[in-house]
């Protein structure tokens, strides 16, 4: 039914303009010459300047900087940088994972083309990788850039490599983008992003005193259609699900909306709020029974779990 | 010294001829390349560089009958191996991708002005119709045609052309494009010495103590002549050297003294030295009494605003002169003092009185070295006379070292369209055609009834005029060749039609001879494909008086043709049925180097050339032929005096052919050639000295021991001149002064040298030179697109303060090579009125951001 | 798992770390837009963010490829394609989001690298009148300057030797990008900063 579908066609809306938005940029600035001070807005996802004034920066870029740099960011840096940590924290960190990253784009479009033609073969590995290992990746980020002196993540990133190329004429790290996108195609793990991603560790990391949250209300069967649906880690659903939590808390949520259109009973929805949120008890919930599940919801045809 | 200094200069060359080569290696012609040349022909040929009047040899290998490099000649005195970087690359002007080879006709007039339009034809479509055409507009009224020929036209096609033109069609609206160069210079040669071109040679850079360069870049428009005068500034002590300038160049940066003077103020600073001598009795009083008469002419001559100009009262009598006695010569000068020059000009009188000082002093010898920034002025022939003032009061003149030096700026403006007379007033060899004398003499050397060429004894329309009636409708016919008028003619919004008052250019029949598609071919109605520069056989004279042969190297590409071909197949058609004296016009003008049966040359190039060339040179050896030499010799009594014609004797052909060139007068001595070095000086032939010249008609003994033989009463005459406001003032609305020029890279309206790859990298770009305090207050930055516009037309161009030139608050500079910013679009069309060259260097501008 | 399973699964393996290797591996030595305070900064600090290529209205800054190692994605120009053109505002260094370009407030600020004359390869130096390099610096008279002297085994013309002076000269590369010679090599080069080892 189309009107359950439409947190996703917007949110695949806003991806899919903010990877156009920079190929339009990288396109002007190659056919028309002049792009700083007059360009409507130019760069990549690791920075970009919009009407000449407003700059935005990567923020896990930033504390990679001063960790390779050993030395304090300047303040254009800090600024722009700023801006987009607090924008995440208010809102969610990882909804830039699921609203905004070309890579997010291009593996649900490939997990998509793999299952449609029947190639991909389920998962990659056995059992999915430890909570929080993003973040942990997102760490040893940090330290490797120190230690090498450079800003390691941003050298071979496959979330900033579409931008890059349409910025550059030229893609950097484009072996590990295609091994990458090559396991979306055959596997069913969201590898990267689940588990590997250290932009997504960071997002992770400031993501859990975000404002905006999946809340749940009365009358959850248990049927667990919407941790199937679930494009982060089915497990913070676990809270809900339960009756635990009153919303999705885990810093992993991608406000994705997934699990929302997944539910056949309606009771996932966005919500802005505070503490009441967080703490709501609800009443336990009554015995799971057999419901007729939404199809579409189901995410990888081949589950072993 | 000789060995080592050759095998040195050799080996750089080989280095070179690597370079070239392994750059032309990957153009190894393929079949049917339009470069694709059939004659497996292999060998070194000598020959002239086709670019600037400084005219250095150059050697052309040839592997498989393609122009394999081109290296300087070593031999040759002028450049000694060396090149500029247009030189060194002279091998790939002739390849460029879309080289013309067959002949191009435009149906619809209305596609003019774009790439589009032309369509291919056979030679005999096209020579038939530009034959008609020609014969039709002709025949309707002769001033209704027109041809504008080239100082890059070498000397037999100047010579045939000139016949046709004058003697064949009667025709004086013939004019060359050195109209918009050397005219000033040429009218002020004739009006102080009664013969064109300099007294002295390059031999004068190696010895003088002081240089004067008057508006001159030299630096970049004469490399190898520079690289003379900075030899002589390091080898010689305490040589100087001044450069007067309203811009500083990369010749300032050189220089020892720069003067930066306001536009047009020139005049006074000349002035103001002349002045200055006389005041304080330090001019060379003996050579004054031995040498010269003084005059004054007419002056508020003011500017050819109106088309109706020439004919008007005022331009009537622009070359009005009176003879006056020193006295009142002086009292005219001595309101040029040298605090009025300074306050009108801007440069500090002191510099002007240490320059006067170095004139007063009887040991120094001074060149004063000069082309566009004086010539392209609408006082031009003016600034001419004020420089040679100063140099007759000096007695600076004709002496190894010391002499006013006029550079001539394209390679054969001397050679071919001054001395070949390519003008609508002349005739060959400095005759005119408004005096019968001359056109008696004229007649005896073509063999042309007496009285025939009265028909053209008004002089015809000069360039400028011709632009403008054709902008108006009232040209129907024009040809040109060698040339690029549609880029390089001043105020190109009104010729090119971008106005509506001004449609004529797309009513003209335009006949344009090319090598390559530029802004010409586009408003033309024929294009004819010419063979250029080595692909036949040639000669250049430059700005030295030194005649110098090139020979053919390689066959000119697909159907291309030498020019003279051209020419001949349509004055043959032209003149079908004219008769000359009784016999048919065409086969007693050209007879002699035309076979009829076979409707071609009746000689090969090399045959075909010495033919043409002895004909020509019999203009200046009148005792080739009886009827000229009776005439030269005033032997009836009839004219006034006699006309001295072998004051420009020209050597044999085949004596040109075993030397790099001779520099005129070439005298036989015990039966040797030998060239003049210094005219009107006296000594010995063989030592470049004018013996021969002296003793038949000079006079021995005089001051300096020099003899103007040539002029009136062989004495050059001081024609004071005053200064006169250039015909444009910056205002609000146009406070700008827009100099335009060349840069060293590039020759001209760029169509031979931006197809050369290395020259294009070199200055791909055209760029408007400000003044930096200018662009911040305009709020303008380096690389900023700009637009100019003048009181005639617009260009856009991007900006710069790299500092190429280095224009001063309120002036700005652009050179004109590229189409793209077409800078003509706005410079001004008004010209000197005694020379009707334009001025090039004084339009004014507004500048703003685009 | 499926055989292709497993074979995609290896070889994705391979060729992510073979990248990784790759890019962490040695390059050479670049020539980087204006604001580079040293090599070591620029590497630390750039976040390969491309905005100083997308701001240069010239073209002329490019990504090192991912052969480059290390510095591949960081901004570098090659002079001979297209060389800096020192614009007044110096829109790169004004993009640049966390200052791996900086500090340049005029064109004697840059130090890009010092142009180097190939003395073998240099016409000038044999009399010929080219000099193209001196006069299209933007410098001109104080990066580059003319020496005048005789020209040996001729009496009569002069050699214009164009000068670098390494103190005022930034490395611009229009020289390089100009010059006539191209065979067998470019007969001026651009020794880049951070070739030095103060770099």
């Amino acid at each position: 039914m189309a009107g359950r579908r439409t947190t996703s066609w917007l949110r695949h809306g806003v991806q899919c303009a903010a990877l156009a938005a920079f190929a339009l940029a990288g396109a002007y600035a190659a056919l028309n010459g002049t792009v700083a001070g007059e360009g409507v807005f130019f760069g990549t996802l690791s920075s970009s300047t919009t009407r000449g004034t407003l700059v935005l920066s990567d923020p896990f870029a930033a504390f990679e900087v001063i960790a390779a740099s050993r030395a304090v960011p300047s303040a254009g840096l800090a600024a722009s940088a700023g801006l987009i940590a607090a924008f995440y924290a208010l809102v969610r960190g990882r909804a830039f994972c699921g609203w905004l990253c070309p890579f997010g784009l291009v593996s649900e479009i490939a997990n998509w083309i793999g299952k449609k033609t029947k190639i991909a073969r389920g998962r990659l590995l056995r059992d999915p990788l430890p909570r929080h290992s993003k973040t942990v990746a997102g760490g040893l980020v940090l330290a490797a850039s120190a230690l090498a002196g450079l800003p390691v993540f941003e050298l071979l990133s496959p979330v900033a490599f579409l931008p890059r190329l349409f910025a550059y004429g030229v893609g950097v790290g484009l072996w590990l983008f295609v091994a990458l996108v090559a396991v979306e195609l055959f596997f069913t793990d969201r590898l990267w992003c689940r588990g590997l991603c250290p932009l997504g560790g960071f997002y992770e990391a400031i993501g859990s005193v975000g404002l905006v949250r999946v809340a749940v209300r009365e009358g959850c069967t248990g049927c667990e259609a919407c941790k199937r649906a679930c494009l982060a880690d089915p497990r913070i659903l676990d809270g809900t699900v339960a009756g635990t939590a009153g919303s999705v808390t885990a810093g992993d949520c991608m406000l994705c909306g997934r699990c929302i259109e997944a539910c056949p009973v309606r009771v996932l929805s966005f919500g802005v709020g505070g503490p009441a949120l967080l703490y709501r008890k609800s009443a336990p919930a009554a015995a799971p029974k057999e419901a007729a599940c939404e199809d579409d919801a189901a995410q990888d045809p081949g589950d072993e779990r | 010294m000789e060995l080592s200094r050759r095998s040195f200069i050799k080996a750089s060359a080989v280095s070179l001829a690597v370079a070239a080569a392994g750059a032309l290696a990957g153009c190894a012609p393929q079949g049917g390349a339009p470069g694709g040349v059939t004659a497996a022909k292999s060998g070194t040929f000598k020959s002239v560089c086709r670019f600037c009047g400084t005219g250095c040899g150059v050697i052309c290998e040839v592997k498989n009958g393609r122009l394999a490099s081109v290296l300087g000649d070593p031999d040759n005195a002028s450049n000694k191996g060396l090149n500029c970087i247009k030189g060194l690359h002279l091998a790939k002007i002739l390849y460029g991708e879309d080289r013309l080879t067959k002949p191009l006709v435009r149906d619809d007039a209305t596609t003019k002005g774009t790439t589009g339009g032309l369509r291919e034809a056979t030679w005999e479509e096209a020579l038939d119709l530009v034959a008609d055409k020609l014969k039709t507009a002709w025949e309707a009224d002769k001033k209704r045609i027109a041809f504008w020929g080239s100082g890059q036209q070498p000397i037999t096609e100047g010579y045939a052309l000139a016949k046709f033109w004058k003697a064949g069609l009667l025709s004086n609206n013939i004019d060359p494009n050195a109209r918009l160069c050397m005219a000033s210079a040429v009218v002020a040669f004739m009006n102080v010495f009664q013969t064109d071109e300099p007294p002295g040679s390059y031999s004068d850079l190696d010895e003088a103590d002081v240089f004067v360069t008057w508006g001159a870049n030299m630096a970049e428009a004469h490399p190898v002549l520079y690289s003379r005068l900075t030899a002589r500034k390091i080898a010689g002590a305490g040589v100087q050297h001044f450069d007067i300038t309203t811009l500083k160049t990369r010749t300032s940066a050189s220089a020892d003294k720069v003067l930066v003077f306001r536009p047009g103020t020139d005049l006074a600073i000349a002035n103001a030295i002349s002045n200055y001598l006389i005041q304080n009795d330090l001019y060379d009083k003996q050579f004054v009494a031995d040498h010269v008469q003084f005059k004054v002419g007419a002056e508020n001559i003011g500017h050819a605003y109106e088309d109706g100009y020439d004919g008007s009262d005022v331009g009537k009598t622009v070359n009005d002169v009176t003879p006056v006695d020193f006295e009142a010569f002086a009292a005219r000068m001595s309101t040029y003092t040298l605090d009025y020059a300074a306050e009108l000009s801007g440069v500090a009188a002191a510099d002007i009185e240490e320059l006067a000082r170095l004139f007063a002093d009887p040991d120094k010898r001074i060149m004063s070295l000069w082309t566009m920034g004086v010539n392209q002025h609408t006082r031009g022939t003016w600034m001419n006379h004020c420089i040679y003032n100063i140099h007759l009061l000096a007695g600076k003149i004709c002496k190894p070292g010391s002499g006013p030096f006029s550079l001539t700026g394209q390679p054969t403006a001397c050679g071919t369209a001054r001395e070949v007379g390519l003008f609508a007033h002349r005739l060959p060899a400095d005759l005119v055609v408004n005096n019968p004398q001359h056109r008696r003499y004229t007649e005896a050397v073509w063999d042309l009834p007496s009285g025939y060429l009265d028909a053209i004894q008004d002089p015809g329309f000069h360039t400028i005029r011709i632009f403008r009636e054709m902008s108006k409708g009232n040209i129907d016919f024009l040809w040109t060749a060698s040339n690029n008028w549609a880029a390089s003619l001043p105020n190109l919004t009104r010729f090119l039609g971008k106005s509506p008052e001004y449609q004529g250019v797309f009513k003209t029949f335009i006949v344009v001879n090319e090598v390559y598609p530029t802004l010409s071919t586009q408003y033309a109605d024929v294009v004819l494909p010419a063979a250029m520069w080595v692909e036949r056989e040639g000669q250049f004279g430059n700005a030295e008086r030194r005649t110098a042969v090139f020979e053919k190297a390689v066959d000119p590409p697909g159907e291309a043709k030498w020019d003279v071909w051209i020419f001949l197949q349509v004055a043959r058609r032209v003149l079908d049925g004219t008769q000359i004296g009784g016999a048919p016009a065409f086969d007693h003008l050209f007879g002699f180097i035309w076979d009829k049966d076979k409707d071609d040359f009746s000689g090969d190039d090399r045959e075909i050339n010495r033919r043409l060339f002895e004909e020509y040179r019999i203009f200046s050896n009148p005792s080739l032929k009886p009827a000229a030499a009776a005439i030269n010799s005033n032997e009836g009594g009839q004219f006034d005096a006699g006309l001295k014609m072998e004051n420009k004797q020209l050597a044999p052909y085949d004596v040109y052919l075993e030397h790099n060139g001779l520099t005129w007068p070439v005298r036989e001595v015990n039966g040797t050639w030998l060239p003049t070095t210094w005219r009107f000086a006296d000594g010995s032939q063989a030592e470049g000295f004018d013996e021969v010249g002296i003793a038949a008609y000079g006079k021995k003994g005089l001051a300096g021991n020099i003899s103007f033989y040539k002029s009136a009463g062989q004495k050059p005459s001081a024609v004071f001149r005053p200064y006169e406001a250039p015909a444009e003032q910056p205002d609000d609305q146009y406070p700008f002064w827009l100099c335009t020029g060349r840069l060293l890279e590039q020759w001209h309206t760029g169509s031979m040298t931006r197809r050369v790859p290395e020259l294009d990298r070199a200055l791909p770009e055209a760029l408007l030179d400000m003044n930096p305090e200018d662009c911040q207050r305009l709020g303008i930055k380096d690389g900023d697109l700009v637009r100019v516009t003048s009181r005639h037309g617009q260009f856009e161009i991007k900006a710069s303060t790299a500092r190429r030139t280095e224009p001063g608050p309120g002036t700005c500079f652009a050179p004109f090579f590229v189409e793209e910013n077409l800078v003509n679009l706005a410079v001004e069309d008004y010209y000197c009125p005694l020379s009707k060259e334009p001025d090039y260097k004084k339009t004014c501008v507004r500048i703003e951001k685009a | 798992m499926s055989v292709m399973a497993r074979i995609v699964k290896v070889a994705a393996g391979f060729v992510a770390g073979w990248q990784v290797l790759e890019l962490l591996g040695e390059g050479g030595f670049l020539l980087r837009p204006p604001g580079a305070a040293s090599e070591a900064d620029l590497l630390a600090r750039c976040v390969r963010c491309g905005k100083c290529a997308l701001a240069c209205p010239y073209h002329v800054v490019k990504a090192a490829p991912s052969v480059m190692g290390e510095h591949a994605g960081t901004p570098c120009i090659e002079a001979r394609e297209g060389a800096c053109r020192l614009c007044e505002d110096f829109p790169c260094v004004a993009a640049c989001p966390t200052g791996a370009l900086r500090d340049i407030a005029e064109r004697s600020d840059v130090r890009m690298g010092v142009a180097v004359i190939d003395r073998e390869l240099c016409i000038a130096l044999r009399g010929m009148r080219c000099e193209v390099c001196y006069r299209v610096c933007p410098l001109k008279d104080e990066a580059v300057t003319i020496k005048y002297s005789l020209r040996e085994g001729d009496d009569r013309h002069a050699v214009f030797e164009p000068v670098i002076h390494s103190d005022a000269c930034v490395g611009c590369g229009l020289c390089v990008e100009r010059c006539v010679i191209s065979d067998p090599a470019v007969a001026i080069r651009i020794e880049p900063a951070g070739a030095s080892p103060h770099a």
